[in-house]
């Protein structure tokens, strides 16, 4: 089964688990400008990332991923999608045009590796009462 | 790979990887996005290497003595981790690596927490990322800030000189100490009543760190729309923390030349007595 990597802003580097989700995959930076625009990333942060792109192996296209990722898919005859998770909304909403692009290929969210690895999430309220579940385990190696 | 129509073939063609150094670099991607070039590269450098010396130069005990100065054994990682280059974990390991006992590292570690738990914030509630958290705590409602950020403040010509020194060096470098980050945003909030989403999102476009959690969240922690009171400093706080080379002198910054208690009169007339951080 072939895979294809979606790989975005947040994930620059070679031991994400994204590239670990699957292997011998293609994975593809989405260079658009109009989301970069959006996502208010000015020009010393697009130079600093097209900087990183250079350490990995990533093919590095032009264009929205709702654009780009269908026809490498097509091309690679790609039957999953791996794509590192993220909070952030302007690549989920993306995310949700790429998936109706792409009848029949499955998507995986992969997450990148925890900071503390806590059993219950803590309370949010303020950083405080976050820091007093997290603490014993970020002091540790791991987090764990 | 036959049959493939012209415009999909236009999609297949890759970006180029090579250059010659990193001005062309910058000038082919400023062309990507029709932006002239900096006339400068940034003093930050993509990619896992810069990101792994800089790595190698964590010192804990002096973080925890001397971060709050400009000049202070910051680490400079903030790009790195918030584009993944690097990992909470992996920085957070090294630190422990270097100390010979975890407390040693706690203040350095600490500051790594904040990011994870802006994060676990974004995470929970991402479309809310640009709506106040809370009331502002100011004595003003929202409605009582201005929208748009003023372009003296965008040029970093205000006329208060440590604060456009900031600017300078933010515009100039896509990087700011975090210190230099709270004092421009107490100014352009509390100084000149200014909405935080302008501010945190002219500094997004700017920091090479940009992240819509901690730097929304800072934003929002300077406001008082995620604190219990608003942030906000005086020019002898300034004075202790930066070097000679930012001017600090009472005529060139005017407006921050103030007791606290002046300034709390100044800044929140409306609040019943001096309710700041
Ligand atoms: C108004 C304002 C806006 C900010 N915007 C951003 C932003 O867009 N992106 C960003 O990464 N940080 C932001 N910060 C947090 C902080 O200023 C920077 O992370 C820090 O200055 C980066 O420099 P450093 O890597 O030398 O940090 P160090 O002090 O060496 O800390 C090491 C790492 O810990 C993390 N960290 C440290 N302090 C904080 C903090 N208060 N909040 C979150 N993470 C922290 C960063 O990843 C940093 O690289 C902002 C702070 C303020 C007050």
């Amino acid at each position: 089964m072939a895979g294809l990597i979606w790989l975005h802003e947040e994930a620059l580097r070679a031991d994400h688990p994204v590239f670990a989700a699957t292997s011998g995959a293609t994975a593809v930076f989405c260079w658009d400008v109009d989301y970069m625009a959006a996502a208010d990333i000015g020009l010393r942060r697009q130079i600093f990332i097209y900087e990183s792109l250079l350490d990995l192996e990533v093919t590095i296209i032009r264009g929205a991923a709702s654009q780009v990722l269908p026809v490498v898919a097509r091309c690679d005859q790609a039957t999953q999608l791996f794509v590192p998770d993220t909070p952030n909304p302007l690549i989920k909403q993306e995310l949700l045009k790429v998936k109706s692009a792409l009848a029949g290929v499955t998507v995986e969210l992969v997450p990148e590796r925890l900071f503390v690895q806590l059993e219950v999430q803590p309370e949010l309220g303020r950083f405080f009462r976050y820091w007093k579940k997290a603490r014993k385990q970020a002091l540790r190696r791991g987090g764990i | 790979m036959q049959d493939i129509p012209a415009h999909e073939l236009a999609i297949l063609t890759p970006l180029t990887r090579r250059f010659d150094d990193r001005a062309a670099l910058a000038a082919y991607v400023a062309r990507l996005a029709d932006i002239t070039p900096p006339d400068e590269p940034s003093p930050i450098i993509g990619g896992r290497a810069a990101a792994l010396s800089l790595i190698a130069a964590i010192n804990p005990a002096q973080y925890s003595a001397t971060r709050n100065h400009l000049d202070g054994a910051v680490t400079r990682l903030s790009a790195y981790i918030r584009h993944g280059v690097l990992t909470l974990d992996e920085v957070r390991n090294r630190a422990l690596d270097v100390v010979a006992a975890p407390k040693q590292a706690e203040k350095f570690i600490q500051e790594l927490a904040w990011r994870d738990y802006w994060q676990r914030l974004y995470t929970a509630s991402p479309d809310a990322i640009w709506v106040d958290v809370e009331a502002y705590k100011t004595g003003f409602a929202a409605s009582d800030y201005a929208d748009d950020l003023p372009a003296d403040i965008a040029r970093g010509a205000t006329g208060v000189a440590c604060i456009d020194a900031f600017i300078a060096t933010l515009l100039e470098t896509g990087y700011l100490h975090n210190h230099a980050r709270m004092y421009v945003a107490a100014y352009i909030v509390h100084w000149r009543q200014i909405k935080w989403q302008a501010g945190a999102r002219w500094f997004l476009q700017n920091l090479i760190d940009g992240d819509p959690a901690s730097n929304n969240l800072s934003w929002q922690w300077i406001a008082s729309t995620f604190a219990n009171k608003p942030y906000f400093f005086n020019l002898n706080n300034v004075a202790r923390y930066v070097g000679p080379d930012i001017n600090v002198s009472a005529a060139d910054n005017l407006p921050l030349a103030h007791s606290y208690e002046r300034l709390a009169g100044l800044l929140f007339p409306n609040l019943p007595s001096p309710q700041v951080s």
